[in-house]
């Protein structure tokens, strides 16, 4: 649906994309990965014209996408920024509909359509709606932000490194926020980050870029099963048997518990690391692990056990 | 000092609320043209940093110019008046809003402006739900500063006739009444922080923002409309007189205005009282910009005729002279002058005058080396003052000094000098118990006052040349001693005094 064809961008004689070529498919959550001033968001950039290739064509169901009405384009492409970038003027369901409103849809329409992805998002639209930006958490604004995107039902969402700015946690939520609002609507989108982890999390399909040179375009698998180049084998080294803390203790790992049981002994953890250490120093069967959200009731034994399974996952 | 005050307040009240009404417009208007201009243009170049920085160099020399340099230069190009003033004042006003605005546009965070883009906002509506409203603090903070500017400033348009609360201060300072200069000073400082603290209650929320836009254009709409119902409806002689400096001359305008319109009531007299020095006058009324004035015949020929020459002594033949001169060489009509002579006199102390037994001024010639004279810069210098007496009546005083007019009634008062000059109308000598000297050897050149106008008013206007030769041949020194009295020191308000001598004079039938 989406094809980048041997694209190029120069900034002042500095090349900052070197031939480019991939395509996209409908349906895609395609993922741009690849550390900072790899060219990945120059790349997103072309799909709305924010930035012009100085070689090469973009092609949006086969058509040239600088043959597009400029203004038509991006009224049906969805963007989420680094930062929420809500209009700080305006309140949730205004932030929300505000491609509507260019559209020239009614009032109670938008408002109408806000409050749906609200509630879409969980979000009560009783108390978000009218609310300012300013009254949000960073996350809330960040979901926010997702569902502006979304409101004029566009074919294509662009987002660029949407959470970076946000705690593992809350990226997390997230994730998982984006990965089932595409499987519910089917929208392609180009997702950039600089996260592998994030990468193969969210990507059906990922492109790996370095120095705006593409190395890599493949399904996950593919990528850390047979990396094409040394980078791509270096940058995702490791990283598939990266364990965050929060991830294995919400997968069942732990059992939450609301109240501190007095009578265990309870550990501070940051990152996985702490857990094993605290382990390979104690030997209590069970005791409490305390994140900065929640509390855990851990079996030692269970610890172990999982960590067997997903070591043979591995092999 | 208070008491003074709240007695003007009184007795003025009028002039007082004219003032600040011609002051408030003034300034309003002057804001909403700089606003027109400023904003736009801001908007307009928000994305051309160029030409945005040139603009904002142009705007930061203008401002460096000195308002009254600014207001000097106007005066060849358009006049004077309200519209210069207006001018100079928007000239003014346009930077810091056009700052303001700009800076308040350009420093939007540059993902907000990324995120109006890529949701293909159109410019409009970027400017509507994002710039303008993020900017718009900048925007009222500039708007605020240019105001408080403008009311300010706008007490200099009392320098070129624009009217306002400056016309108080310029004359406190010409009068030497503090008290004048007090009321302008802190009406006009009054007003900047009312109008502040309104724009500053307006702008904190959206729904008082509405409301106040919504009551601005009302206020813009009624404005224009009772313009305009003004310029289509028929239009009544519209006479506009101005006055110089100080009480007579307003003293006297009030006279003309109370007679023309007994004589047709239809008429739309504008009074512009303190309007300026007698060139400034005399050039207003060549182009124009007034109708009528009170001219002095001694000032005709000393100043705009000048026949460099001593003045003669008979006031018919100086008055003739004038009238003839004016005729022919500037098509003017001068109407027949008053009874009083407005002239130069010389002055004493009390005291001075007890112990040497002064009345007439060839006396004094025998005390040259006791007199210590304190006399204005022109009296010092004009063939019409002190070197001229010199001859006739053999002066040479041991000690002149000169000094701004309003200075030497202190300075006599006070006994730093024993002898000053003076203008036999002066409310002064009596208030400081004076003693004038008779002018025994008929040296000083008769001043009379009496209305001058463009021939081609005269002739368009005979009703106007009727009221106002009533006054021929009326009001005596003392009279007018008395008057100007009445308005300076006892701070009643011209307009009453003039009214109630022509009422006791029957000339006035009301």
């Amino acid at each position: 649906m989406i094809k980048y064809d041997h694209v190029a961008k120069t900034y002042t004689d500095i090349p900052v994309l070197k031939d480019v070529s991939f395509e996209i498919n409908r349906g895609d959550l395609f993922v741009l990965v690849g550390p900072s001033g790899s060219g990945k968001t120059t790349l997103l950039k072309m799909f709305n014209r924010l930035t012009v290739p100085t070689d090469g064509d973009v092609y949006y169901q086969g058509k040239k996408i600088k043959d597009y009405d400029l203004q038509q384009l991006r009224l049906k492409t969805g963007y989420v920024l680094q930062e929420s970038s809500l209009f700080p003027n305006l309140n949730i369901q205004d932030n929300i509909a505000i491609q509507l409103e260019q559209q020239g849809v009614d009032k109670e329409q938008r408002h109408h359509r806000a409050q749906e992805l609200l509630r879409a998002v969980e979000m009560d639209p009783q108390i978000y709606a009218r609310r300012m930006p300013n009254e949000l958490s960073g996350g809330e604004q960040q979901r926010v932000g997702i569902i502006r995107a979304l409101a004029a039902k566009p074919e294509v969402i662009l987002m660029d490194e949407p959470f970076s700015a946000l705690d593992p946690v809350v990226r997390h939520q997230l994730q998982d926020l984006v990965l089932r609002l595409q499987k519910q609507t089917h929208t392609t989108i180009i997702f950039v980050t600089h996260d592998m982890q994030e990468a193969l999390r969210l990507g059906t399909k990922i492109a790996v870029l370095k120095d705006g040179i593409l190395q890599q375009v493949g399904m996950p698998q593919e990528i850390i099963n047979r990396p094409a180049t040394e980078f791509v084998k270096e940058f995702f080294h490791g990283h598939n048997f990266h364990f965050s803390l929060t991830d294995i203790l919400d997968n069942g790992l732990g059992e939450k518990i609301a109240i501190k049981q007095t009578d265990l002994p309870v550990v501070k953890c940051r990152q996985f690391a702490d857990l094993l250490s605290y382990c390979r120093d104690h030997d209590n069967p069970t005791f409490i692990v305390q994140t900065d959200q929640n509390q855990y009731v851990i079996h030692q034994s269970n610890l172990w056990n999982y960590l067997i399974r997903r070591e043979q996952e591995r092999v | 000092m208070y008491n003074s005050i709240l007695h003007t307040l009184q007795s003025q009240q009028g002039a007082i609320i004219k003032a600040t009404e011609q002051h408030i417009s003034i300034s309003l208007l002057s804001l909403l043209i700089a606003m027109l201009i400023a904003i736009p243009l801001a908007i307009l170049l928000k994305d051309h940093h160029k030409i945005a920085e040139a603009c904002l160099q142009v705007a930061g020399i203008i401002q460096t110019i000195p308002s009254l340099a600014i207001l000097g230069l106007l005066i060849p190009i358009v006049g004077i008046g309200t519209v210069p003033a207006v001018i100079a004042l928007v000239l003014y006003a346009i930077m810091p809003m056009f700052q303001n605005t700009y800076a308040g546009l350009t420093e939007i965070a540059p993902n907000l402006e990324e995120a109006a883009t890529a949701f293909g906002l159109t410019k409009w509506k970027k400017l509507q739900r994002l710039e303008l409203p993020l900017a718009m603090p900048m925007i009222l903070s500039g708007i605020r500063i240019s105001l408080v500017m403008i009311i300010g400033t706008a007490t200099l348009a009392a320098l070129i006739g624009g009217g306002g609360l400056g016309t108080f201060i310029l004359t406190g300072i010409q009068s030497n009444n503090n008290t004048y200069v007090i009321i302008g000073a802190i009406l006009s400082a009054i007003l900047a922080f009312f109008f502040s603290w309104l724009l500053k209650f307006i702008s904190t929320n959206t729904h008082r923002m509405r409301i106040g836009l919504v009551a601005i254009l009302i206020l813009i709409c009624g404005f224009g409309g009772y313009k305009g119902y003004q310029a289509i409806r028929p239009a009544p002689t519209k006479v506009v007189i101005a006055g110089k400096m100080g009480s007579e001359p307003d003293i006297l305008i009030h006279m003309y205005k109370d007679l023309i319109q007994q004589e047709d009531p239809r008429a739309e007299v504008t009074l512009k009282p303190n309007f300026g020095g007698t060139t400034f006058l005399f050039k207003a009324l060549q182009s124009n910009q007034i109708d009528i004035y009170p001219e002095f015949t001694g000032t005709v020929n000393q100043q705009i005729i000048k026949t460099n020459q001593k003045t003669g002594s008979d006031p018919q033949k100086t008055y003739r002279l004038a009238k003839r001169e004016l005729e022919q060489r500037y098509q003017m009509r001068y109407l027949k002058p008053m009874q009083y002579q407005n002239g130069y006199a010389l002055v004493v102390s009390s005291q001075f005058a007890k112990e040497h037994h002064l009345t007439k001024m060839s006396q004094l010639a025998s005390y040259n080396n006791e007199i210590t004279a304190g006399f204005d810069p022109d009296f010092y210098q004009l063939h019409d003052g002190y070197p001229g007496l010199k001859g006739p009546y053999g002066y040479d005083f041991k000690n002149v000094k000169t000094m701004e007019p309003t200075i030497r009634y202190k300075a006599i008062a006070n006994n730093r000098v024993n002898v000053v000059d003076g203008y036999t109308t002066d409310p002064q000598i009596p208030q400081y118990h004076l003693k004038m000297l008779k002018d025994d050897r008929h040296f000083f050149p008769p001043y009379q006052g009496a209305p001058l106008m463009k021939e081609s008013f005269a002739k368009h206007n005979p009703k106007v040349v009727k009221a106002l030769n009533k006054l021929s041949g009326k009001v005596t020194t003392e009279e007018m001693q008395q008057m100007n009295y009445d308005v300076t020191v006892k701070k009643e308000s011209a307009a009453k005094v003039a009214h109630r001598y022509l009422v006791q004079h029957h000339l006035l039938h009301k």
